[in-house]
């Protein structure tokens, strides 16, 4: 499980990444997904997947879900502490949010 | 047919732009090695082309596992050279971008300029040598020979292009820190 001291912003790449892994996913469904799930408004580059991929592994966050069949693409998925991560950055988001409405009203 | 050019760039920028343009031509670019490119005839704009900066040389474990990750992705390995691999993919019209998030460009910058650092310092010290050899010639034995300021000046300008390109990159650094403060990616 990430420590509190990593409760840090996701970044949005990394928020969508993670909520993409619901399902097992390789590299290419995973951007897929993440274009989709943004209406086309965050697309990650192939550098950037890696290593954000390569990050969420070693932090516990995702893990390898072996190659589908006739096929060498490795595959992801969610783990526990990812799906925590997940529900964080909602608070987190849901703390933003609830702050600019407060603005809003006052100025209104 | 082949056709087979020896050109060098410090510029990656530059290099991308002139392979674009040797694609929008009709030249697609199938073998690179230092300032080695082999294009062949392929219909104009087919390919859209990266000059990416590896964080390990390219014959490292760590690379071999980048670039076969960007060969799942349909992203293809034209040729690498030490730090730099040249990439290339179908156009479908959309952007080709290899990084898309300022922490990746960052890194990627910095291991960059440490890069042309070290090999600025070393072109520095094999300039010193050369020049220091060719004064001590021309004052001590009185011999005199064209060839050193010749190699003087060669050497001269690898390291002024070296020099330069740090100092773009360095820029370019400078201006990710400052927009990664504002704004995520």
């Amino acid at each position: 499980m990430p420590e509190s001291s990593e409760r840090g912003a996701l970044t949005e790449g990394v928020y969508y990444i993670l909520l993409s892994l619901c399902q097992p996913l390789h590299g290419y469904g995973i951007m897929q997904k993440v274009s989709e799930m943004s209406g086309g408004r965050v697309s990650l580059g192939a550098g950037t997947l890696y290593g954000a991929l390569n990050t969420l592994v070693e932090k516990g966050w995702i893990q390898s879900a072996g190659s589908q069949e006739n096929s060498r693409k490795k595959e992801y998925c969610i783990t526990a502490a990812g799906q925590q991560a997940i529900l964080w950055e909602m608070e987190r988001l849901q703390e933003l949010l609830d702050a600019g409405e407060t603005f809003r009203e006052e100025k209104t | 047919m082949r056709t087979s050019i020896w050109k060098a760039y410090y510029n990656e920028e530059k290099e991308e732009q002139w392979l674009q343009e040797m694609a929008a031509q009709g030249q697609a670019l199938i073998h690179y090695k230092w300032v080695h490119y082999v294009f062949e005839p392929s219909k104009p704009s087919e390919y859209l082309y990266r000059v990416e900066f590896l964080e390990h040389m390219a014959y490292h474990p760590e690379s071999r596992l980048y670039l076969q990750f960007l060969e799942d992705m349909d992203i293809e390995c034209v040729g690498t050279w030490m730090h730099w691999a040249v990439l290339r993919k179908k156009n479908s019209g959309e952007p080709f971008q290899i990084l898309t998030d300022y922490d990746s460009r960052i890194r990627q910058c910095r291991k960059a300029c440490h890069w042309y650092m070290v090999f600025f310092l070393f072109e520095l010290a094999i300039l010193l040598l050369e020049a220091w050899v060719g004064l001590y010639d021309y004052f001590v034995y009185g011999d005199f020979s064209l060839v050193f300021p010749l190699c003087v000046l060669i050497i001269l300008l690898f390291v002024l292009g070296i020099g330069n390109q740090y100092r773009r990159l360095r820029r370019t650094l400078k201006r990710y820190q400052r927009e990664k403060a504002i704004f995520e990616a």
